[in-house]
């Protein structure tokens, strides 16, 4: 397992809390935000290594916190993570900013190698 | 909107709502394992919490499910004589709750009217109503949270729909929902006009049969209280 810092971000209360909670007894430092504008400002005071967004919050869409995201830290992977169908009728993804976009439910043994991979990228890029 | 793109849009707003919480159920249960398999005193204490929240997802899950049962009912028409109007409202209501959070528009909770009002309307008709009233909502930026009651005027059954701003005194969505043709406006409620000096909640009747059937007894329909 690498360190990795965690960066969640969902309206679903109970859903944000209890895989950052599994996360961080697995050895994640997590931090969670439950809308768009608390997620860019957690971002700011402190960049995570990955940051999982929700596709719709009520504030702001996660594929807007991500273009921001994406201006301020160019190297910070975004994994999408949403109820919505991940791709459009068109097969395009909801979101071009997104380092993957993956549809819940997700299990956490496919989600953990997906963010180290996501957060590695993102490092070696940095 | 034809019959089959109503069905979609509750169908897609049901599904996602449905992801979201299995979502939810996958993480509390995981959460639940995690914490049998750490073993502390510490780890102990917090599984009634996991399980409680668990099992509310299975209530929710449970719910989506009998509502997607009333659009099947009532697409397949099977309701056409006795259509327990609340409860198709409650059920459309659970199932636009996903799409109406992403454009601001939020039902509140409704208490299941007791009697029942029946309407000879299909359950299936009803949800096209509802969405044509949800279209006006979202089509003026939404903001808005409303609440229905079924009920009876003049001896029709319909709904009668209270809406207000989610934030602030007033919304667009409130001055197009007056200006819609199938609502008619209501006066409000003198509580209402007493607590606050200026209304901001809107109410509105959305006729939902023609005329009471008369296969229904008087006794079994709730009148609606002005």
């Amino acid at each position: 397992m690498m360190a990795c810092s965690i960066l969640i971000a969902d309206d679903e209360t109970d859903f944000a809390d209890t895989l950052a909670e599994r996360l961080e007894l697995r050895g994640y430092t997590v931090r969670v935000a439950h809308d768009g504008q608390a997620a860019l400002a957690a971002a700011e005071a402190n960049p995570p290594d990955v940051a999982v967004l929700d596709l719709f919050m009520p504030d702001m869409s996660g594929d807007i916190v991500a273009r921001a995201l994406h201006a301020r830290h160019p190297h910070l992977p975004v994994v999408m993570l949403t109820g919505h169908a991940c791709v459009t009728d068109e097969g395009t993804s909801p979101c071009a900013e997104a380092w993957a976009c993956l549809t819940k439910p997700v299990a956490l043994k496919d989600l953990i190698p997906l963010l180290e991979k996501a957060a590695a990228e993102g490092k070696a890029h940095e | 909107m034809n019959d089959r793109e109503c069905a979609g849009r509750l169908i897609a707003s049901t599904t996602h709502e449905l992801r979201n919480v299995l979502a939810v159920l996958r993480e509390t249960s995981g959460l639940a394992q995690d914490l049998l398999a750490c073993g502390t005193p510490a780890c102990l204490e917090k599984l009634p919490k996991a399980l409680t929240e668990a099992g509310r997802s299975v209530d929710r899950i449970s719910a989506l499910a009998d509502s997607l049962d009333w659009l099947a009912q009532g697409a397949l028409g099977q309701d056409e004589t006795e259509c327990d109007l609340g409860a198709a409202a409650q059920a459309f209501c659970r199932m636009m709750a996903r799409k109406g959070k992403a454009c601001g528009i939020t039902f509140d909770n409704m208490p299941p009217a007791s009697p029942p009002v029946l309407t000879p309307m299909n359950a299936f008709a009803i949800q096209l109503a509802l969405m044509d009233v949800f279209d006006v909502c979202e089509a003026a930026g939404g903001g808005v949270v409303i609440s229905m009651a079924a009920g009876l005027r003049d001896k029709s059954s319909g709904l009668t729909l209270e809406a207000r701003p989610q934030s602030g005194e007033q919304c667009a969505a409130l001055e197009k929902l007056a200006e819609f043709p199938a609502l008619t406006p209501l006066p409000p409620r003198w509580t209402d006009r007493l607590s606050l000096g200026k209304t901001i909640k809107r109410r509105f009747w959305l006729p939902l049969a023609a005329a009471r059937p008369a296969s229904i007894p008087a006794e079994s329909m709730a009148e609606c209280k002005e």
